[in-house]
């Protein structure tokens, strides 16, 4: 019995010691190096249980796929009747705007470059969207904002006085709106590309990505006013 | 040194590497069984009182490696819980570890290690040591599946000990 007491005492008296130790900032380095030997020695164990919980990710992750599967699935069953339906009214519109003699404009196929400067006996010049001496009345789609495309000193154009109350977004279109008669209705001017105005300024600013590259044009086409 | 010692010590490393690898590649997770606490009951079961301290303290000590409490909580609670093991299987109930007092001894030993680390660190904040610790980070519904998992495992260790006669003397 006695010995049971020593035992006892002693087994506390250690574990005093040792946080006495510890706090002293004695025995940290020797944990140190201990868990340092550790991590040596289990590296098989964490191989095996690396292993382990990699292999029950990957059932995890079947499972995940047989019910993504299963909702992709009734997804596309839904998306194909939508389709179907969508094809169906296609027709129907078809029909109808034979019917009611509608046209659909094939305008925006066409692109402005610019406006006819000069013209000599077998060449003419003429002045890109981008120079500053050209100015288009321009129409946003979506929304219908209008405004006006300018030039920038054949670096870019600007899509400039845009009122404040009409909303635009980075790569809507730009169409021309036909207004001043220059341009024909509905032509590709190009996108947003960014707004570059404030808040507090009067109009709204935008930044334009024509709709091609004016310096690499082989045939244009020449249209009167 | 006789045999049976080493082959305690042996035993107690390799579950200690085994134990220390899981919680590394399972952080967080409550499915990680306590084999170093299950070693301490399945000892204190099996073993005098003298012996039992020691082995709860070399387990504690082990188990401080791989732990983020302050030095100590958990040579502290192993001790307590191997003391209380021992008393359990001697005072309470039969020596032989039936079902009921299996049941009985890993579900209290589970429940008590972490009420006695918090306990420990209650301790040393109120002295300055070490910040204090909400007890919900302690004992949390999740011990349930510790609970559960700790069951089956010492089931296997308690198993696997019969393969070791010289244990048993």
């Amino acid at each position: 019995m006695f010995s049971t007491y020593v035992h006892t005492l002693l087994v506390f008296l250690l574990l005093a010691v040792l946080v006495f130790l510890s706090v002293s900032a004695v025995l940290v380095p020797v944990m140190d190096w201990l868990r340092v030997g550790v991590n040596f020695l289990d590296y098989p164990f964490v191989a095996v249980f690396g292993f382990v919980k990699n292999f029950s990710g990957i059932l995890w992750n079947v499972k995940n796929i047989a019910q993504e599967n299963v909702l992709l699935t009734k997804q596309v069953e839904k998306l194909t009747a939508d389709v179907a339906a969508l094809e169906r009214v296609g027709e129907e519109n078809v029909f109808l705007r034979e019917g009611l003699g509608f046209r659909t404009s094939q305008r925006r196929e066409l692109i402005p470059v610019g406006v006819v400067a000069e013209v000599a006996e077998n060449t003419s010049a003429m002045d890109l969207l981008t120079s500053s001496k050209v100015a288009i009345n321009a129409l946003v789609v979506p929304g219908g904002a209008s405004g006006l495309v300018r030039g920038e000193h054949g670096l870019g154009l600007t899509f400039d006085l845009v009122s404040q109350n009409e909303v635009i977004n980075p790569g809507d279109e730009l169409l021309t709106s036909g207004l001043g008669g220059q341009f024909p209705k509905d032509l590709l001017i190009g996108e947003v590309s960014r707004i570059t105005s404030g808040e507090s300024e009067l109009f709204q600013r935008a930044s334009v990505l024509p709709a091609t590259n004016y310096r690499d044009l082989n045939f244009l086409f020449v249209l009167k006013p | 040194m006789n045999n049976k010692y080493l082959i305690y010590a042996a035993a107690l490393f390799l579950l200690f590497l085994v134990h220390s690898s899981a919680v590394k590649v399972f952080q967080g997770s409550s499915f990680v069984p306590e084999l170093l606490l299950l070693a301490v009951i399945i000892f204190a079961a099996m073993n005098s009182l003298p012996e039992t301290l020691w082995f709860s303290f070399g387990a504690g000590f082990l188990w401080e490696i791989f732990s983020a409490e302050f030095f100590g909580a958990h040579i502290f609670a192993l001790l307590i819980c191997g003391i209380t093991a021992y008393l359990a299987t001697r005072n309470l109930t039969a020596q032989e570890l039936a079902v009921p007092t299996a049941v009985f001894l890993v579900i209290g030993a589970t429940l008590l290690r972490p009420a006695v680390v918090w306990v420990y660190q209650v301790g040393v904040s109120s002295l300055d040591l070490a910040t204090a610790i909400p007890v919900g980070v302690f004992l949390n519904g999740e011990l349930f599946y510790t609970v559960l998992v700790n069951l089956a495992i010492f089931y296997l260790l308690r198993a696997g000990i019969r393969y070791f006669p010289a244990l048993n003397k």
